[in-house]
């Protein structure tokens, strides 16, 4: 006996129980964007009108000022073009070591695993103020202080050993009965790996390489550190220069500054969130 | 045509040749690296005229500037020093200084600021030295103030108070009661960040905070009556009297501006750059306000802890470096800075340029004419103070100005922690 979900009362079920839904999904959206609209309208606000106690959502003016100074006065173009070089070589340099080193370490023999397992970990431990330090001698010794290559070389080190270990767990998730299944069919490893693990692999890939580019993306304390002139500045080391000490903070520029340098993370997000998703359902086992 | 190619070979090499003159000219200047945390708006076109200025008149011996976050100075000036390249001139604040001019990172300024000294109170010199060195030329200062509502206070028939050495503590709290209503609060007071107020404030009583500064065993935290002065003064306002909008004590120090803004309190309590922001809405909207004399206790002396100018001991130009210092020292520049940052310039000369700048500004002649009650604190020279400061007295001040802890518990958390910590 069939079930057919397309007759008039199960679609006018259907119908009813999608507007709640709907419903849901707005107000979730609306809660979840909705600290990001209000940076958007503070961005647009006067410093006068900042000054007020009752602040509205929509701003009395559009005060365009705030993008202006921000990118003639503050350099912010010039940050978010090496923040989104940095985050990108991070990412795409993280992901090419990572991928083949996580499966290596997922699928070796437990002692070698155990071994590179914990030596990924004791590189975690430290705290950033231990190391910083020695960190930037070190780069100052092999002459790449003050340059965005050296705070790349940075950021490898400090997201490679994350992004093994995020990788190393999807890895130890593909069932071994499928590159087994896979060898049975007459597959090389190499096509094993190609056409059976990494479509799989896919998510966990796309997520270890998000969390690597919003982590380059945001981070400040090494580029505090290591970057010294105005012109290899990221967007957090720019941002930061509009608060002051005691709580002061040039509000406007500040909101216009983090309003734009919050699209190209999202754009990113948006456009890898899609491999995120199509990746979970690629390559599963038909039955 | 041959007269023509003879003319242009000849005005070729000239070129050439002049440019070989010129060239190993330029090669020989120098250019030093001004390190600041300037970010306001004022403060940056000032600091960008005064440096343009300066390069246009010494080519030999320009200046690049560095823009850094105030709230990392120390972090980035730290990992700098250790790793030998450190900025050649750096704004930082006098109490930040001190790990440097002890580490030997800092530069002796004492004789090439010879001529500034004159001109300084002697109590705002002494801030920025170290054993009878300078290492920090103070440059502008901030005083905590009480700014008033003029159209409030009229309203209600209450004289603002003027002169200086007259409005004390009892006066305040008193002023706070009376503009006390069941609707509104008298005060506003942003105290998120209470530890440095607390602690420069109670030196209206004396309070000295360490005794035995010279003693071998080290500095020995004293908490007496005078040190529990003014914690105790606040908290009664807040939860006897009921004149300070407790909204307002979780408020950073600009925090209460829009409130006060909006008529909503008579008084707020805050640092004197916050004039910056009532200048702005004075101008857009006529607000009417003003700026009390200072707070007297026992005196109306405030422990300073100004910006300071600096230079590297790993500068290869000290001479040139000081040189430019004495630049930014000048009236009319260090007037502009002070403009900017809504603070009180720290040499006689540019507190009257400052001055006649706002002439008929009730609110600034009187936050000008503070400068003279800003001295040393004792307190700023104590190894690991600042340690102190922000991890045990600024938690503990915290909870006891939000009711959550008692004085003797304040006073108990505060020993226990010096001695944890010393």
């Amino acid at each position: 006996m069939s079930i057919s979900l397309n007759t008039p009362a199960e679609k006018k079920k259907r119908k009813y129980f999608l507007i709640p839904t709907y419903f849901a999904v707005i107000c979730y959206v609306l809660f979840l964007g909705f600290p990001f609209l209000w940076m958007f309208t503070t961005s647009l606000k006067s410093p006068i009108e900042l000054l007020q106690l009752d602040q509205s959502f929509i701003p009395k003016g559009f005060y365009w000022q705030n993008y202006q100074d921000i990118m003639e006065k503050r350099g912010l173009i010039n940050s978010a073009k090496n923040s989104t070089i940095i985050a990108l070589v991070t990412t795409v340099i993280t992901t090419i070591f990572a991928v083949p080193a996580g499966y290596a370490i997922a699928r070796l023999r437990k002692v070698f695993s155990g071994a590179a397992t914990g030596w990924i970990l004791i590189s975690q431990v430290f705290p950033v103020s231990l190391v910083i330090i020695p960190l930037f001698m070190a780069v100052r010794r092999v002459g790449l202080l003050d340059t965005i290559w050296g705070l790349i070389l940075v950021y490898l080190v400090a997201a490679l050993p994350f992004a093994l270990w995020m990788l190393k767990g999807y890895v130890a998730s593909i069932p071994m009965d499928l590159e087994e299944a896979g060898a049975m069919d007459g597959a090389s490893s190499f096509q094993i790996l190609r056409r059976i693990v990494f479509p799989l692999l896919l998510p966990g890939i796309v997520a270890t390489a998000l969390f690597t580019f919003l982590n380059s993306w945001n981070e400040f304390f090494f580029a505090l550190v290591l970057i010294q002139s105005p012109e290899h500045e990221t967007l957090p080391l720019t941002l930061a220069r509009f608060m002051g000490s005691e709580g002061q903070v040039l509000l406007g520029p500040l909101a216009a500054g983090a309003f734009l340098a919050t699209i190209p993370s999202l754009l990113i997000f948006g456009i890898m969130q899609r491999k995120l998703a199509s990746g979970l359902l690629a390559g599963a086992v038909k039955g | 045509m041959k007269k023509f190619k003879l003319f242009a070979v000849v005005a070729s090499v000239a070129m050439v040749a002049s440019l070989a003159v010129t060239i190993p000219a330029r090669a020989a200047g120098i250019t030093m690296t001004y390190f600041t945390p300037a970010y306001l708006p004022g403060t940056v076109a000032a600091t960008e005229r005064i440096v343009s200025d300066w390069n246009a008149a010494n080519p030999a011996a320009t200046v690049k500037i560095v823009y850094g976050d105030v709230n990392n100075m120390q972090d980035k000036l730290t990992t700098a020093f250790a790793g030998n390249v450190a900025p050649d001139i750096f704004q930082h604040e006098a109490a930040s200084i001190l790990s440097f001019s002890k580490q030997g990172y800092l530069a002796d300024l004492s004789k090439e600021m010879k001529s500034i000294k004159s001109s300084m109170p002697v109590g705002l010199w002494n801030v920025g030295s170290y054993k009878n060195h300078l290492y920090g030329v103070p440059t502008m200062t901030q005083t905590y103030t009480i700014y008033a509502n003029v159209d409030m206070f009229k309203k209600a028939g209450i004289a603002i108070p003027v002169g200086t050495n007259t409005f004390t503590w009892d006066d305040y709290r008193a002023l706070a009661k009376k503009f006390t209503t069941s609707s509104n609060y008298g005060v506003a007071w942003g105290l998120k960040s209470p530890a440095a107020m607390t602690m420069i404030m109670g030196m209206n009583y004396n309070a000295t905070f360490f005794r035995g500064m010279s003693a071998s065993s080290g500095p020995i935290l004293s908490i007496n009556n005078a040190e529990l002065e003014v914690p105790s003064r606040i908290h009664d306002m807040i939860y006897d009297d009921k004149s300070v909008d407790p909204a307002s004590l979780t408020m950073s120090g600009a925090g209460p501006v829009p409130g006060f803004l909006a008529g909503k309190y008579a008084m707020i309590f805050a640092a004197s750059y916050v004039a910056a922001d009532l200048d702005t809405a004075a101008k857009a909207s006529g607000f009417n306000w003003t700026a009390l004399p200072l707070l007297k206790g026992s005196n109306n002396q405030q422990g300073a802890n100004p910006q300071t100018l600096s230079v590297s001991a790993q500068s290869k130009y000290p001479k040139q470096a000081s040189a430019f210092i004495r630049y930014m020292m000048a009236d009319k520049n260090l007037a502009a800075l002070a403009t900017g940052e809504a603070l009180i310039p720290s040499t006689t000369g540019s507190l009257n340029t400052l001055l006649a700048l706002k002439k008929g500004n009730a609110g600034w002649t009187q936050i000008l004419s503070d400068g003279a009650a800003l001295t040393l604190a004792p307190f700023t020279l104590v190894p690991n103070y600042q340690k102190w400061k922000d991890t045990v007295l600024q938690p503990a001040m915290q909870q006891y100005i939000q009711g959550k802890i008692s004085l003797a518990e304040l006073k108990s958390r505060e020993l226990n922690g010096w001695l944890a910590i010393r």
